[in-house]
C-alpha cells in the first residue's frame, strides 16, 4: 500500500504494509525519538506523536491510518540544535534525567500549552495522564510548564527551581542546565537502539515455558534450515563457562551458578535457545521451529518451600571454590546432577546450595542474650516483603558489532568494566580485545547493573562476525531480569522502660530465585543499612539467603535496605506503641548522631571485613526538627468531611551509604585543549542522574571557569579510565571525587606551566575566574597556556589524573515524614502529605538531587501501596505488563509531595557532597505503615498494603 | 497483521464487506483494540469506519445521537454531552488513547472493565446497528454478532446520573464500577437505573434492586450496599477476592444512590 502524509510538515510517501505499527514505521524513517517502552500497548506514552496536532499514541497506530494525514514528532518542536521553550524548561526543572520519555514529554506539554494557556495541577495532571516517568517522580513537571509558560512570553525568563547551596562556589550547589539535557530532549540519537545500523541480524530467546525442568532433548535442525537464520545458541554449543550476572567487583561475592545456557531451567523465562537472524520475523519463526523436550521438575517459589525437608533443589550441582573451600566439599557433592551445572564461590559466603541455600552471614556486636535481659520490654514482629520490578522505561538493550578484530558492545548499563570483564571470560577473549560504550540509559535502578543479555549478543556477533540487535520486550522484562528480592524479616527488640535500646536482631530471609547474583550483599545490607540508624551496645543479625524458582532478583534502588528499613523502622514504632511512647521521641532517644562511632559497621562488609566509621555528618538534627515543623507533627488535621475517612501520620529515619570504601574504585582524567577549554574523561556511568553535570561542575569548580568550557565524555571502556561502575551510591563520592581530585592535579599542572611563563613561584600564583592564571606581575589566560604548552619548544599537552579508593564513609541520612487518609469503606490509603528531608552533603546539582528523591520516594510508594509481580502456580507471570503491575502515574502522586535537601558539609566526599538517590526508597513503607496504624491501629506488616488488605484486618470482609 | 485495509464510502458497502470476508475481517474504529498486541484481535483485513460520518454529536427530539467513531475525548469536550458520561470517558487517563479510542469501539469490544458502558446502560443508552436498527444497550449486550454500531442514542432523561470507578490506582484497571440514573418526584424516586462494571464482560443491570430502590424497600446508602454486595457475582482475580470486589461494588452504588439521591432530593 502506497501511503502518503505529511511528516514535521514535509510530504513524503512510501510503500509499506498497511497493518505496519507506526511507532516502527517512524523509527525507520528516523524518527528515533518515537521509541517503545509497552510492547505497543499504549501504556507508557513513549511512543507520543501529534496527530493532525492531536497526541496520540503512534504504537497504536498502523500505517493505514495516517495516510493523508499530519504527523508531527519532537522534531517539529524545535530548529537546528535549539530547544522550544517547553524543551529548555524540561532540562532547566531537573526532569529530564534518564529521558527515554523526554521527548514525548516535550510534545504532551507542548499540546497542553496550546489548549490551556495557563493550566492548572488537574490540567497538568491530564496532560501528562498518559505518560510513564519513572526516574523523577512527576512533582517537578509542574514546575517545568510553569517555567515553559513564562518562556513562551519571554524566552528569557528564569527563576530559581529548585533551593541553592553553597554561596561560597559558583557552581556547586547550583542549579544548572544539564549537560545531556538538550540532546536527551530534543529527541536526539542517545540510546543504545538508535545505534542499530541497517542490516544488522536481530537476536531473540526461546524461553523456559518451566519454572523448573530439565530439558531432556532440543532439536534445532528445523530452525537452522530457516533462511536468514545464522545462529541457534543452546547448551549444546555455548560456552562452558560458569559466571554471576552481578556486575561487581572481582572476585564477586555472588556464586558462579549459571552458564549462557543450561540444561536446567530454573524460571519460567528462563533461557532455552537464542536465535541470531536476518530479520526480527525470521528470528520468531525460528523459535518456533526448535522442538525441546522438557522433564519437568517440582517447583519452590517460597522462603518455607525452600527450608522444607527433602524440599527439590534449585541447584544440585557440583559446588566448588576459588578459595577457601570447605573440608566437607567431596561430602557436599555426593549425589549431585550434572545436568545441574556447577555452582564455583569465589570465596566462601555459607551457602549451601544442597539445601537451597545460597548465601549466609551472621554478625553481631555486643552480647545479645544480656541485651534482651536488661531490657524491661522485649518486642518481637515479622514483616514480609513481595517481589517487585525496577521497571525503567527503556528496556534492557544490547548492540554488538565487529570493528576489524575487536567487539563493540553499545550497552545500556551501569556497569561497563563489569561487564568487559563478564564477556570476555565467558567468550574467552582478553578485554583488549572489547570495547564497551555505555550509551545514555533510559532507566537503571539496578536491574542494568546485572550482566543479564550482553554475553549472548556478544558471542553471537563473535562467532557471526555480523552486527547483532537485541532488545527485551516488557514481559521479557518482567520475567527475565531482575528484582527485588522477596524477604521475610524478623525483628526483635529490646528496651528499658524509658525506650532506650538495650538489643537489637534482625532475621532476615531472603528469596533470591534461581540464581545467587547478589544474594549474600541485597540480604545483608537488608541490616547493614538499618541497623547503624540507632545506637544500642547489643546488635546481632543472621541473614539466610535461599534459592527457588521465581523470576530472578538481583539489584534495585535500595539495594535490601527498603525491606530492612520496612521491618526495624514498623518495629520500632510498634517498641513505641507498647512503650506508650511517642514515636518521634523514641525515634530521639536512640538515633545516631554526628561524631558517634559506628561499631556495628566492624561486621557489616561486603564480603570481608568491615570497617567501624566515625560519622562524620549527619543531617539528621535538621531533618528531624523541619519536617516536623512541615508536616505539623502531631497536630494532624482530620480531611474528614465524612466519618470513614481517618487521619493519620508517620515519621521514619532512614539512611544508605555512599559507594562502597575499600571495595570500590574510580578514576578520572581531565585534559586541556588548544584553546584552554577542557576534556573530561570519566569512568563513572551517569544513568540520567547527573553524574556528568556532577563531574563538569566539579571540574568547573576547581579550575574556576564556566562549565560551558568543560566537555565529558564517560562510561567508554576504551577512551575513559577505569570505574567500577553505578551502584551502591557510588556515583557523586567516588566517580565525583575523582573528577575533583583530576581537577586538582591539572589545576596543579597549570599552575606550574604558568610559573614558568610568568617567572613567578608557584605560591604566588593562583586560578581565577573566568579561567586565568593571576600572579603578581600579571596574568595568562588558559589559552595562552595551552598554546605555550602546545609549541615546538613547549611541555606538552597535560593531563590532569586521578584515582579515587577511600576507607572513609560519607553516610547519606534523612527523615521522611508522611500523612495519609484511611477509608474504612474502601480500605484506599491516600497519601495527603509526603516530606522527605533528605542529608546529601552539599547538593552539588540540587534540582537533579531533588528530582532523584522524589523518584525515589515514588517508587517505593508503588513498592508499598501498589506494585507486585503475581504468578500462578506453576510460575507464570499473570501481570507482565505495566498497567497491571502497577507503576505509579502522576495522578498517583501525594497530595502534597516536598522534598528538602538539609545540607552538611561532609568532610571526605566532593565539596561536601554525599549520595542522594537510593536513600530515598526506604522511608516509603515504614512511614506509610505507621500513618496507617495512626489513622485506624491497625499494623500492616505485609507489602504491598491493598485496600483488600486493610479491609480484612478492619474486620470489614472475612479474613 | 492487517493487510488489507479497506475503506468503504458507505455503511451498506461496509456491511457487505464483512459479509464477503467474514471472520477474518473487522470494523475498525479508531483502532486502539485492534492495534494493542495484548488484546490477541486477529484481523487480516480492516473495514475502515472513516467515510462512514460516524464521528458527530449532534441533538434530536429524542435524545442526544453520538457518532460511533466519536472519541472519547470529542465526548469530554463536547458541551452536549451529560456530565456523567464525560466523567465516564475521563476514567481513560491517557489523553493520548482518548484522542483515538472511540465510543463504537468501546461498547463493541464489551469490556468487563469498560470505561463506558455502565454509564450507558444506566443513562438508558440505545445502540443504533447496521444489522439491528436501534436497540436497547441491554439488548445490544446480549447478540453475540459483530454488528456495525453506527450511533449510540442517550435519550432525554431527567433527573441526575452519577458514575464511580474503584482503581486501586490513577491508570490502573477497574476493580469494580457502577452507574445509576435516578428521577424523582415529590421526594420520592420514580425511576433508577443501576449498571455495574467489572462483574461480567459488558456492564450488567441490577433490576431487581432498581425495583427495591422505586418501590421504597431500599432508601438507604448502607442497605443498598447490602444489596448490591449480595445480588452480584463478580470473579477473583489479580485485582481481588470475590468478597472484596461484592464489597466495593456495594460501596460504589451506595455512593452513586446518595449522591443521586441528595442531588434529585
Amino acid at each position: 500500500m502506497k501511503i502518503s502524509f505529511k511528516l514535521n510538515g514535509v510530504p513524503r510517501s512510501i510503500d509499506t504494509e498497511p497493518g505496519r505499527n507506526v511507532q516502527q514505521l517512524l523509527q525507520s524513517m528516523g524518527q528515533v525519538s518515537v521509541r517503545n517502552s509497552d510492547d505497543h500497548t499504549g501504556f507508557s506514552g513513549s511512543d507520543t506523536v501529534l496527530l493532525d496536532g492531536r497526541i496520540v499514541s503512534a504504537g497504536l497506530l498502523i500505517a493505514a491510518q495516517i495516510d493523508g494525514r499530519s504527523v508531527q514528532t519532537v522534531a517539529s518542536l524545535s530548529q537546528g540544535n535549539g530547544m522550544s521553550a517547553v524543551q529548555s524548561a524540561l532540562v532547566d526543572a531537573g526532569v529530564v534525567q534518564s529521558a527515554y520519555n523526554a521527548p514525548a514529554a516535550a510534545l504532551a506539554i507542548t499540546d497542553l500549552l496550546n489548549r490551556i494557556p495557563d493550566p492548572g495541577r488537574e490540567d497538568i495532571i491530564d496532560a501528562l495522564g498518559g505518560l510513564y516517568i519513572r526516574d523523577s517522580g512527576y512533582e517537578q513537571y509542574f514546575t517545568a510548564v510553569k517555567l515553559a509558560r513564562q518562556r513562551l512570553g519571554d524566552p528569557e525568563y528564569s527563576t530559581r527551581v529548585s533551593d541553592e547551596f553553597r554561596p561560597d562556589l559558583r557552581e556547586v550547589g547550583k542549579a544548572r542546565r544539564k549537560v545531556d539535557g538538550p540532546k536527551l530532549v530534543t529527541g536526539q540519537k542517545a540510546f543504545v537502539e538508535d545505534r542499530v545500523e541497517p542490516g544488522s541480524c536481530v537476536l531473540k530467546m526461546l524461553r523456559s515455558p518451566h519454572a523448573h525442568a530439565y530439558i531432556h532433548a532440543i532439536d534445532v535442525s528445523a530452525a537452522e534450515q530457516i533462511p536468514g537464520v545464522l545462529l541457534v545458541i543452546t547448551h549444546e554449543n555455548c560456552p562452558d563457562v560458569y559466571y554471576t550476572s552481578a556486575g561487581q567487583g572481582a572476585p564477586e561475592p555472588s556464586p558462579h551458578d549459571r552458564r549462557m545456557f543450561g540444561q536446567k531451567v530454573r524460571h519460567v523465562g528462563d533461557r532455552v535457545a537464542a536465535v541470531v537472524a536476518e530479520t526480527e520475523e525470521i528470528a520468531l519463526a525460528a523459535l518456533d521451529a526448535i522442538k525441546v523436550e522438557y522433564e519437568v521438575l517440582p517447583a519452590i517459589f517460597t522462603i518455607d518451600a525452600a527450608q522444607a525437608e527433602n524440599a527439590p533443589l534449585v541447584h544440585n550441582s557440583r559446588i566448588s571454590f576459588m578459595s577457601g573451600a570447605p573440608d566437607d566439599l567431596d561430602e557436599q557433592n555426593q549425589g549431585c546432577d550434572p545436568r545441574d551445572g556447577q555452582v564455583i564461590y569465589p570465596f566462601p559466603i555459607h551457602g549451601y546450595p544442597h539445601r537451597n541455600i545460597a548465601a549466609s552471614v551472621s554478625g553481631g556486636i555486643g552480647d545479645i542474650q544480656t541485651g534482651f535481659d536488661e531490657a524491661d520490654v522485649v518486642l518481637e514482629r515479622s514483616y514480609t516483603t513481595k517481589q517487585v520490578h525496577c521497571t525503567p522505561c527503556e528496556n534492557h538493550t544490547v548492540y554488538t558489532k565487529m570493528d576489524g578484530d575487536r567487539l563493540i558492545i553499545h550497552a545500556s548499563t551501569q556497569v561497563p568494566w563489569h561487564l568487559r570483564r563478564i564477556v570476555a571470560k565467558v567468550l574467552g577473549i582478553r578485554e583488549n580485545r572489547i570495547r564497551v560504550i555505555k550509551e545514555r540509559v533510559g532507566g537503571g535502578y539496578g536491574s542494568k547493573q546485572d550482566i543479564l543479555l550482553e554475553e549472548v549478543c556478544a558471542y553471537a556477533t563473535w562467532k557471526t562476525g555480523r552486527p547483532v540487535f537485541f532488545q527485551y520486550t516488557r514481559e521479557e522484562e518482567f520475567i527475565a531480569t531482575s528484582t527485588r528480592h522477596p524477604m521475610r524479616v524478623g525483628v526483635k527488640l529490646g528496651a528499658k522502660k524509658d525506650g532506650q535500646l538495650t538489643a537489637v536482631y534482625m532475621k532476615v530471609e531472603a528469596n533470591t530465585g534461581p540464581y545467587g547474583n547478589h544474594s549474600l550483599t541485597v540480604p545483608m545490607n537488608a541490616c547493614s543499612k538499618s541497623l547503624p540508624l540507632f545506637l544500642c551496645d547489643n546488635f546481632s543479625f543472621d541473614v539466610t539467603t535461599y534459592y527457588s524458582n521465581i523470576f530472578p532478583t538481583g539489584a534495585y534502588q535500595g539495594y535490601g535496605a527498603p525491606q530492612g528499613s520496612f521491618a526495624l523502622q514498623t518495629a520500632m514504632a510498634e517498641l513505641a506503641q507498647t512503650l506508650h511512647m511517642d514515636h518521634f521521641d523514641l525515634i530521639e532517644k536512640n538515633r545516631v548522631r554526628q561524631g558517634v562511632m559506628l561499631e556495628i559497621l566492624r561486621c557489616l562488609g561486603e564480603g570481608r571485613e568491615g570497617v567501624p566509621a566515625r560519622v562524620e555528618s549527619c543531617g539528621l538534627d535538621e531533618a528531624l526538627t523541619l519536617g516536623r515543623e512541615m508536616i505539623g507533627y502531631g497536630t494532624k488535621e482530620e480531611s474528614g468531611d465524612t466519618d470513614h475517612i481517618k487521619t493519620g501520620q508517620g515519621v521514619v529515619i532512614v539512611q544508605q551509604g555512599s559507594g562502597l570504601p575499600g571495595l570500590d574504585q574510580a578514576n578520572a582524567n581531565i585534559t586541556m585543549l588548544s584553546d584552554g577549554t577542557f576534556m573530561v574523561y570519566s569512568g563513572g556511568a551517569d544513568l540520567g542522574t547527573g553524574l556528568d553535570t556532577l563531574c563538569v561542575k566539579i571540574a568547573a569548580e576547581t579550575l574556576c571557569c564556566d562549565m560551558d568550557l568543560i566537555a565529558i565524555i564517560s562510561g567508554d571502556t576504551d577512551t575513559t579510565p577505569f570505574d567500577t561502575g553505578a551502584y551502591a551510591s557510588s556515583g557523586t563520592y567516588f566517580s565525583g571525587n575523582a573528577a575533583l581530585k583530576a581537577a586538582q592535579d591539572l589545576k596543579r599542572q597549570i599552575l606550574e606551566a604558568a610559573s614558568g611563563m610568568l617567572d613567578e613561584p608557584l605560591e604566588r600564583l593562583t586560578l581565577a575566574y573566568p579561567g586565568i592564571v593571576q600572579g603578581e606581575s600579571g596574568q595568562l589566560s588558559y589559552q595562552e597556556i595551552a598554546h605555550a604548552l602546545e609549541r615546538g619548544d613547549g611541555g606538552g599537552q597535560i593531563t590532569g589524573r586521578a584515582t579515587y579508593t577511600t576507607e572513609d564513609a560519607a553516610i547519606p541520612y534523612g527523615a521522611h515524614f508522611c500523612q495519609v487518609d484511611v477509608d474504612t469503606r474502601t480500605g484506599e490509603i491516600k497519601i495527603k502529605k509526603y516530606y522527605a528531608l533528605q542529608d546529601c552533603g552539599t547538593p552539588i546539582n540540587p534540582e537533579l538531587a531533588e528530582g532523584q528523591v522524589y523518584g525515589g520516594v515514588l517508587k517505593s510508594i508503588g513498592h508499598t501501596l501498589w506494585e507486585q509481580m503475581h504468578t500462578d502456580q506453576e510460575g507464570h507471570c499473570l501481570n507482565p505488563d505495566l498497567r497491571d503491575y502497577g507503576v505509579p502515574m502522576i495522578g498517583d502522586l501525594p497530595e502534597s509531595f516536598k522534598v528538602k535537601l538539609v545540607q552538611t558539609d561532609d568532610p571526605f566526599g566532593p565539596y561536601g557532597g554525599k549520595s542522594v538517590a537510593e536513600i530515598s526508597t526506604n522511608g516509603a513503607a515504614p512511614v506509610i505503615a505507621i500513618a496507617v496504624h495512626d489513622a485506624v491501629g491497625i499494623w500492616l506488616r505485609d507489602w504491598p498494603f491493598t485496600p483488600e488488605k486493610v479491609l480484612r484486618a478492619l474486620g470489614k470482609i472475612e479474613t | 497483521m492487517i493487510d488489507n485495509f479497506l475503506k468503504p464510502e458507505t455503511v451498506s458497502s461496509a456491511t457487505a464487506l464483512k459479509k464477503e470476508h467474514g471472520a477474518a475481517a473487522c470494523y475498525f474504529g479508531g483502532g486502539t483494540l485492534i492495534n494493542n498486541p495484548s488484546n490477541g484481535i486477529d484481523c487480516r483485513t480492516a473495514i475502515d469506519l472513516s467515510r462512514l460520518d460516524l464521528d458527530r454529536i449532534h441533538v434530536e427530539d429524542n435524545g442526544l445521537r453520538i457518532g460511533a467513531r466519536v472519541t472519547f475525548q470529542d465526548v469530554i469536550d463536547n458541551p452536549q454531552v451529560p456530565e456523567a458520561l464525560k466523567r465516564a470517558a475521563a476514567f481513560l487517563v491517557s489523553r493520548q488513547t482518548r484522542n483515538m479510542a472511540t465510543i463504537g469501539g468501546n461498547i463493541a469490544a464489551r469490556r468487563t472493565d469498560s470505561y463506558l458502558l455502565p454509564c450507558l446502560t444506566a443513562l438508558g443508552a440505545r445502540v443504533q446497528t447496521a444489522e439491528l436498527g436501534e436497540v436497547p444497550m441491554e439488548d445490544y449486550l446480549s447478540e453475540s454478532g459483530p454488528a456495525l454500531i453506527l450511533d449510540v442514542v442517550i435519550p432525554n432523561t431527567r433527573g441526575r446520573c452519577d458514575v464511580r470507578r474503584f482503581n486501586r490506582q490513577f491508570a490502573g484497571p477497574a476493580v469494580m464500577s457502577a452507574a445509576m440514573n435516578m428521577v424523582m418526584e415529590d421526594g420520592k424516586v420514580i425511576a433508577a437505573a443501576l449498571a455495574m462494571g467489572g462483574v461480567s464482560p459488558g456492564a450488567i443491570r441490577l433490576s431487581k434492586i432498581e425495583r427495591q430502590i422505586m418501590d421504597g424497600t431500599l432508601s438507604t446508602p448502607e442497605g443498598i450496599a447490602q444489596a448490591v454486595a449480595q445480588e452480584v457475582s463478580p470473579a477473583a482475580d489479580l485485582l481481588g477476592s470475590i468478597d472484596f470486589k461484592k464489597h466495593i461494588g456495594g460501596i460504589l452504588a451506595a455512593d452513586c444512590f446518595r449522591t443521586c439521591f441528595l442531588e434529585e432530593a
